[in-house]
């Protein structure tokens, strides 16, 4: 491993898969390493995954029980929770009064949760499990939690952002950890890289330290779509933002704008059109947004992955492909809150304009088995029995659209247009008695990058408009529009 | 009820139905290695704390290591128990952690008699308006407790037999003691004050897992 160089060179050995030949492992690889298989039953009749992973469903159940143990622990002992002293009685008590929605806060709801469920996810994936194979075991122990780890009544919302938003960013920490891990390293390097996978992917560490793997030397994965895919990009944005709010009705209007440092992290895990492989998640897109100085750090986390991923036509100068994706949105800012999980039917085409230039179009129709929306009068619905604040945001269901144009030059993204729209019809929040309340939802933007080698300057303009209607008489109809203007560095290290 | 004098050779020919039920009913594979157990039950209490609670339903879960004859193992141990009258409609919340050995009788059986021994930690919870201190107490942010669990340690003996459906899979049926010792626990509404002890006779009903 280098020991000087810039970020570039650091991340590129962190990530980087510089062990393709096996002479650089310090010992050579056994034979009749697990790993060499795929999920092929082995010598003592047990089956293995391509990462060497003993399929173990049991150890996984166990540790889903261990998880939801250690942080009902926390809650009983050591914050002194209110809602820890469960038991069978409570247990009944749930299942019998069925499910609720919380009152929780949007970022616990919509970003704690998911993550709590990705746990579960990995101590799936990481004892041998497939993607489809894992996510049930998600939706279980998320059922295990809502049911018997809390005296709360059960809430839907949490049981499909925990099992489902689970599983897209357990599937994604899964993914990003691959790229970490190097079997056939030794030494410091890969202490470290077991460390980062460790901090990614908590359960996938624990798993690799008990099982002994983290400190073996042995074969990498045979296919490199397993750990670094071919066609992966990343790319780091740091800059400025401005984000101003309005938000009007006929009887009150209110106008902020603040600005704030921002760190992003893109990553294309994988290329739609290129890639050979079409397994769940193997074509994924992330977006983490940090925004320093604003109401939450976290300020979005955006993942989208193919499902199942099929050519419909590729002819000399074009390319369409037919996706069913997973999508997975937490927006949450001075202005704005959204999330929600959603699938969708998507069509991505490419049109090479030249030998170095193409179009890239991405559209996406969608529907959100539940989003989330700020809401000013959120609070005016049925709330939980237990209920220990008002909520700022509605829960609902519904379609919803997106579409992406783009040109790349030589690979890269220069130019690119947003559009999306989504509707969600009130299902807890604002509609009382029966009345009617949605909303809508548009983005709009324009993002334009020079780029300088691996590195680039940029500067992009989000438009953020939310209409709500309220049937209910007393209730005013609001428009809220949100501008957005980031000016940035880019990085490429993939 | 048979006679009196029919009651011991009945219960010796019971035990012998269970120590032999393996050559009657088939060898099971003498299993080891890692497991599971979780059961549901039925309680009462005797001691300090009978003046506050009655009866209870507990339940409990378990991961245990079994390489040999002996099985050792965590569990954690939930019940919830009726308060006396006139607040009946209350209950008080029970939480033990605890470490346990489980010796067995027999192995490779269909049936499998057992002797289990267990200690750990315990934390009785009064949750609920009429355990709250009154007045309050100040700063308690929303979604915590204002009534402290009150902690201490307990050590029992399970007496029971597994019988095993399948290879992996059998149920567990026991009878438990155990006795208890906690912090004081005020109950000003109910006049009661300084309970610190008590003991707790019950059975249970569960599965046991060889994942």
């Amino acid at each position: 491993m280098t020991t000087s160089g810039g970020t570039a060179e650091l991340l590129q050995e962190l990530f980087e898969e510089s062990s393709q030949d096996p002479s650089a492992a310090e010992d050579p690889p056994a034979a009749e390493d697990p790993s060499a298989a795929e999920n092929g039953p082995q010598a003592d009749g047990a089956r293995y995954d391509v990462w060497g992973a003993k399929r173990n469903p049991g150890q996984a159940i166990g540790e889903v029980a261990g998880i939801n143990a250690l942080i009902w622990f926390f809650n009983e002992y050591i914050r002194g929770g209110n809602f820890t002293s469960v038991n069978p009685k409570s247990w009944w008590f749930n299942i019998s009064h069925g499910f609720f929605y919380d009152d929780n806060h949007f970022k616990t709801n919509m970003f704690a949760h998911p993550y709590h469920g990705s746990l579960y996810f990995n101590s799936a994936r990481s004892n041998g499990m497939s993607y489809f194979e894992s996510v049930p075991f998600a939706v279980l122990g998320s059922f295990m939690w809502e049911c018997c780890a809390e005296t709360h009544l059960p809430a839907w919302n949490d049981w499909v952002m925990t099992s489902l938003g689970g599983s897209s960013i357990g599937e994604m920490l899964y993914r990003a950890g691959s790229g970490f891990l190097d079997n056939e390293r030794a030494g410091g390097s890969r202490t470290m890289k077991e460390i980062g996978n460790f901090l990614l992917n908590p359960m996938r560490g624990l798993n690799r330290l008990t099982s002994g793997r983290s400190g073996r030397i042995y074969p990498n994965p045979a296919d490199p779509y397993d750990r670094i895919p071919p066609n992966l990009s990343t790319f780091m944005k740091a800059g400025i933002r401005l984000i101003g709010d309005r938000s009007t009705s006929e009887s009150f209007e209110t106008d902020t704008t603040i600005t704030t440092a921002f760190f992003e992290f893109d990553m294309n895990h994988g290329n739609v059109f290129k890639d050979t492989r079409r397994k769940p998640f193997d074509f994924f897109t992330l977006g983490v947004q940090l925004n320093f100085g604003d109401t939450e750090t976290i300020g979005r986390l955006q993942i989208h992955g193919n499902l199942f991923t099929s050519d419909i036509a590729k002819g000399e100068k074009t390319h369409h492909v037919f996706a069913i994706t997973q999508n997975y949105d937490y927006v949450n800012n001075t202005a704005i809150e959204f999330g929600g999980l959603s699938y969708g039917a998507a069509l991505f085409s490419r049109f090479e304009m030249s030998e170095t230039w193409a179009f890239n179009t991405d559209v996406n129709l969608h529907l959100y088995l539940l989003s989330a929306v700020n809401s000013e009068f959120a609070f005016v619905g049925a709330r939980p029995p237990n209920t220990e604040r008002f909520r700022e945001y509605d829960f609902g269901m519904g379609p919803g659209i997106w579409a992406r144009f783009g040109f790349s030059h030589r690979g890269r993204q220069v130019a690119n247009f947003l559009y999306r729209f989504t509707f969600s019809e009130t299902i807890n929040g604002s509609a009382t008695n029966g009345a009617d309340t949605h909303h809508t939802i548009q983005w709009g933007g324009f993002q334009g990058v020079f780029p300088i080698g691996r590195w680039g300057v940029g500067a992009d303009i989000l438009v953020y408009v939310r209409r709500s209607f309220f049937e209910d008489a007393g209730f005013q109809d609001i428009k809220q529009n949100v501008g957005q203007v980031r000016f940035y560095g880019v990085f490429q290290s993939f | 009820m048979c006679p009196g004098h029919l009651r011991l050779p009945l219960i010796c020919a019971a035990l012998g139905l269970v120590i032999n039920a393996g050559p009657l009913l088939g060898q099971q594979e003498q299993r080891n290695g890692f497991g599971f157990s979780g059961s549901l039950g039925w309680s009462t209490i005797s001691g300090d704390y009978s003046e506050l609670i009655t009866s209870g339903i507990p339940g409990e879960g378990s991961i245990w290591y079994q390489p040999g004859w002996w099985r050792v193992g965590v569990s954690l141990h939930v019940a919830s128990y009726d308060v006396v009258e006139p607040f009946s409609s209350e209950s008080i919340s029970q939480v033990e952690f605890q470490l346990f050995g489980t010796f067995l009788f027999l192995r490779g059986n269909l049936f499998q008699p057992y002797a289990q021994v267990r200690a750990g930690a315990t934390r009785w919870r009064p949750e609920g308006p009429i355990f709250d201190p009154n007045p309050p107490p100040p700063d308690v942010p929303p979604g915590e407790n204002p009534a402290p669990g009150r902690d201490g340690f307990q050590g029992g003996l399970v007496i029971g037999s597994e019988f095993w459906v399948t290879k992996n899979f059998g149920i567990d049926v026991g009878g438990l003691f155990s006795a208890f010792s906690t912090e004081d626990l005020d109950v000003p509404i109910l006049g009661i004050t300084g309970l610190s002890s008590g003991s707790e006779l019950g059975f249970r009903v569960g599965v046991v897992w060889f994942p």
